[in-house]
């Protein structure tokens, strides 16, 4: 697709119209130039660029609003789950890679399935993948926390936030859910592909037991401990069976009420961020769909402002009414009196 | 050469070139442009926060906003940019112009910029409505824009000036750098052609930068082909446009019975809908057994209540929740279009109009040996004329078709009182001997293709063969005029009597008679049609090595072409 720019010849414009219009105020200026000289001064900048005194008279808010802030961490923390997550991803390629079955680490992944020497740890996977969900977690809370705390406040002039105000607001706070939820579900994915493998791999090596076989083991989808899944029916291959069963049961309970815990973490995470998230390939996806309700919303702010004016002159004519009616009653009352008396 | 990627090119580079929080700012033109290619998701990831008209005064004062602004280079939106600048909301401005700039323009905005917050000016050639990966139209619709101007043989300059950027634009869009060629039968399309080597010639930098490759530029006229516009279609993107309606690349079923809140405004856009990407060009009986497989998958995907037991089960539901959501709600759309479809086909008897309307179109004029045919065929019409339960619209367009095919018919005073007592008004019959005069370009051969000439003899072979094979579905046996001159061009024998070169292109440039042509832009001045798209789009598929685009300044259904006729008749055109 062809593009001009045609920068270079607009700044030469301006260029030249600035220094015409130097050139000519100067000119026409030659009687007021003491008068300018004193607002030069008096505006203290010191030298003789001419439009400076324009700049200044451009009372805009230039601080930008208090959530941007937030914006930014949020922008922050996702590119470091970004990075995490290649880095992990890596860290689960070499933990897959075949090897020999030597490393002692916990690893549980018992004889003929090992790490290759020098593997990373699970551990240090365990690590990460904890590292991964905090920042997941603490991303959603700030975009709650920007969605519901930080709504643009009325001005200090006291008028109520605009709609643009709110717009560009609930727009930042769309986009950042939009973004987090789809990072959450690539880690998802990335995990579940990760633990298919494991067990892929462990369950050629170790066809012995088959303890593993439970569904609650088999789904373990996310996070933690990415090495215990179904493999510890492979350690089992020993004379202490019972025991290390025993132990091995109960550290899977934990494991799947852990599990139960990060599933429903994220589920939470996962829904709050889909109410923010625009359905694609809809009518409200599309540009001129917001532009027409942005011209409604003006047009309905008029229509509010004339209802409000009808009722005011009205709520006087019926004060009117009020007091002449009590006027009518009153005058009624004394004749009555009048009369008695 | 795919107009749509094109147009989402600029908008990734206009909205990708600065970083931090945006304003949009568009204009009338522009709105549509982008609205078609672009979605508001596409901006938020962008960090494009607010989208708003240049028009709008009302706007806040942001200036911790940065704002791209971009709008056709007409003399409102550049008064209002200027406006913007005299007195700005934000703190630095983009600005970007969808056709060439003229350097005064240049010099204004230069001068109104006083506080220096423009930081760049770009022209972005994304001056056209995207519709199909090769389609593209130029949104001239009534009563904005009027075609003709005194004589159906004059361009209403306004008209002219806008088609000439459109096209313009669109080949640079593409980056190819246009050889044109035109319909020699057509005065309207030879100033078209002339207008638009012109401007090459006046932007000879742009065009012949090293980057563009040359492609075919063929500019033809809708008189030459009056019939297509005027024939139900029965493939589902033409199909919904002929009976609904699709502007902008929206749908209006708001007028349907107990149709879904959410449903009243639907969106079809190939480029975001798988289901309609395949399907678009499939025809209403291959569409309904393609939305009962959707069905059926949207069915297996959404998980039944009580599975949802095991943490396996939970874990996929979450995991294709925002999947399935897309999915029930495409599938609705769809559901919903083609039953609103299918009772419109039923409560209007379409299926039996369309059978007589291909029957009447692709029936032979120059073999007077089927004359009797001819007879057999008027009585068919005047049969549909006379049923009541046949709508007046369907009626009024079988009795022009039939004029159209044979315009000294001794029937047509017959069907005018037919069409007369079925309360058609007067007005229309008028229309019906203008559309003829319409379709007149040629002097009096009516509906003159302009093909290199297939010689009575061989007309009269094709018809043969056809009544012998036999035909393989009624309803789509229509063929328009577009399709065979495209496949003579391609094979390069299109004869340069027909088609000539504009002086200055064609030989000089490489491509002189008898060489295949690869790259085809064509061009319908007066409106193209759906059903031409999809032969384009077939074409394009079958022949290997073959890339063509065609655009028109809109898309017609039989309502709107109508309109334009009536419109050229009654207001502009000297009797």
């Amino acid at each position: 697709m062809a593009t001009r720019s045609r920068t270079a010849l607009f700044v030469q414009c301006r260029h030249q119209a600035r220094a015409d219009a130097a050139s000519s105020s100067s000119h026409r200026a030659a009687p007021l130039e003491k008068q300018r000289l004193i607002f030069r001064d008096d505006s203290a900048v010191a030298n003789d660029n001419d439009h400076d005194h324009l700049a200044l008279d451009m009372p805009m808010p230039t601080l930008p609003p208090a959530w941007v802030d937030i914006v930014d961490d949020v922008d922050e923390t996702m590119g470091r789950i970004q990075h995490a997550m290649t880095y992990l991803d890596g860290l689960h390629k070499r933990h897959l890679l075949p090897g020999f079955a030597d490393d002692d680490d916990d690893d549980g992944t018992g004889p003929g399935g090992g790490t290759g020497g020098g593997g990373p740890t699970v551990m240090h996977i365990e690590a990460t993948t904890q590292n991964i969900m905090a920042m997941l977690q603490t991303c959603s809370r700030h975009i709650k926390a920007l969605e519901r705390d930080y709504v643009p406040t009325a001005s200090p002039d006291g008028a109520p936030p605009t709609y643009q105000a709110s717009q560009v607001h609930k727009n930042a706070a769309r986009r950042l859910a939009t973004q987090v939820a789809d990072l959450s579900s690539q880690f998802r994915a990335a995990q579940a592909n990760y633990l298919t493998r494991l067990k892929s791999r462990s369950a050629a090596a170790t066809p012995l037991f088959s303890l593993s076989d439970t569904d609650d083991a088999d789904d373990v989808p996310l996070t933690t401990n990415s090495s215990s899944p179904a493999i510890p029916g492979a350690s089992l291959a020993t004379v202490s069976a019972t025991d290390t069963t025993a132990a091995l049961i109960a550290d899977r309970d934990r494991e799947v009420s852990a599990l139960v815990q990060n599933l429903a973490d994220l589920a939470t995470v996962f829904r709050d961020m889909q109410t923010l998230v625009v359905d694609q390939g809809t009518l409200v996806d599309r540009i001129d769909y917001h532009l027409d309700m942005a011209a409604n919303h003006v047009d309905r702010g008029n229509v509010e402002l004339d209802r409000a004016i009808r009722y005011q002159a009205s709520a006087t004519k019926i004060r009117a009414i009020y007091l002449l009616v009590l006027a009518i009653v009153a005058v009624m009352l004394i004749g009555i009196f009048r009369q008695r008396g | 050469m795919n107009v749509v990627q094109a147009a989402q090119g600029y908008m990734a580079k206009m909205v990708g070139e600065s970083a931090g929080m945006k304003v949009l700012l568009l204009d009338p033109d522009t709105t549509s442009t982008v609205s078609s290619v672009c979605t508001q998701s596409f901006l938020l990831a962008k960090e494009v926060y607010l989208v708003d008209r240049i028009g709008n005064k009302n706007r806040d004062k942001m200036a911790h906003l940065k704002c791209v602004c971009f709008c056709r280079p007409t003399q409102e939106s550049i008064a209002h940019i200027i406006d913007e600048l005299k007195a700005p909301k934000y703190g630095e401005y983009y600005l970007y112009f969808s056709n060439v700039l003229k350097k005064l323009q240049v010099e204004k905005l230069a001068e109104a910029d006083e506080h220096e917050l423009v930081r760049e000016v770009q022209e972005c050639f994304a001056d056209y409505l995207a519709i199909n990966s090769d389609l593209f139209a130029l949104d001239m619709d009534l009563p904005t824009w009027p075609l003709y101007a005194g004589t159906l043989a004059d361009w209403d300059a306004r008209a002219l000036q806008r088609t000439v950027d459109g096209l313009a634009s669109a080949c640079l869009a593409l980056k190819k750098r246009p050889v044109i060629r035109y319909a020699a039968s057509s005065p309207h399309a030879k100033r078209l052609a002339h207008e638009l080597g012109y401007l090459m010639q006046q932007e000879k930098p742009l065009f012949e930068a090293r980057t563009m490759t040359p492609a075919t530029v063929l500019i033809v006229d809708r008189r030459s082909d009056p019939v297509t516009p005027l024939l139900n279609q029965w493939t589902y993107q033409a199909m919904v446009h002929e009976v609904l309606g699709i502007h902008h690349g929206l749908v209006d079923l708001s007028l349907v019975d107990g149709i879904r809140d959410d449903l009243k405004t639907v969106v079809l856009a190939a480029h975001d809908d798988q289901f309609y990407a395949t399907n678009m060009y499939a025809n209403f009986g291959d569409l309904g057994v393609a939305i009962k497989a959707y069905l059926d998958e949207y069915q297996r995907r959404t998980p039944n209540k009580a599975a949802l037991e095991s943490i396996a089960d939970m874990k996929k539901f979450v995991d294709e929740y925002p999947e399935v959501r897309r999915l029930a709600g495409n599938v609705s759309k769809h559901v919903a279009l083609t039953s609103e479809l299918s009772r419109i086909v039923d409560d209007e008897r379409l299926l039996d109009v369309s059978e007589v309307e291909q029957n009447v179109a692709c029936a032979d004029t120059s073999a007077p040996a089927l004359l009797r045919s001819d007879e057999a065929l008027a009585e068919s019409v005047a049969a549909k004329l006379r049923d009541p339960l046949v709508s007046g619209e369907s009626k009024f367009k079988l009795a022009v078709l039939f004029a159209l095919h044979n315009p000294r018919s001794p029937h047509l005073a017959s069907f005018k009182q037919l069409l007369a007592d079925a309360a058609v008004s007067p007005m229309k019959l008028d229309l019906m001997d203008r559309v003829v005069r319409y379709a007149t370009i040629a002097g009096p051969a009516s509906t003159a293709t302009g093909t290199s000439a297939t010689t009575g003899l061989a007309q009269f072979g094709k018809t043969v063969m056809r009544g012998l094979k036999g035909v393989e579905n009624v309803y789509t046996q229509h063929v328009p005029p577009l399709h065979s001159v495209l496949e003579t061009l391609v094979r390069g024998k299109l004869k340069e009597s027909a088609y000539p070169f504009l002086e200055g292109t064609g030989a000089s440039n490489g491509f002189p008679e008898g060489v295949r042509v690869n790259d085809v832009i064509v061009f319908m001045c007066g409106g193209t049609t759906f059903e031409e798209a999809r032969f384009v789009h077939q074409l394009s598929a079958s022949v290997p090595g073959v890339r063509v685009v065609l655009g028109g300044n809109t898309v017609h259904n039989s309502q709107s072409f109508l309109k334009q006729i009536y419109d050229a008749f009654a207001q502009r055109v000297a009797s």
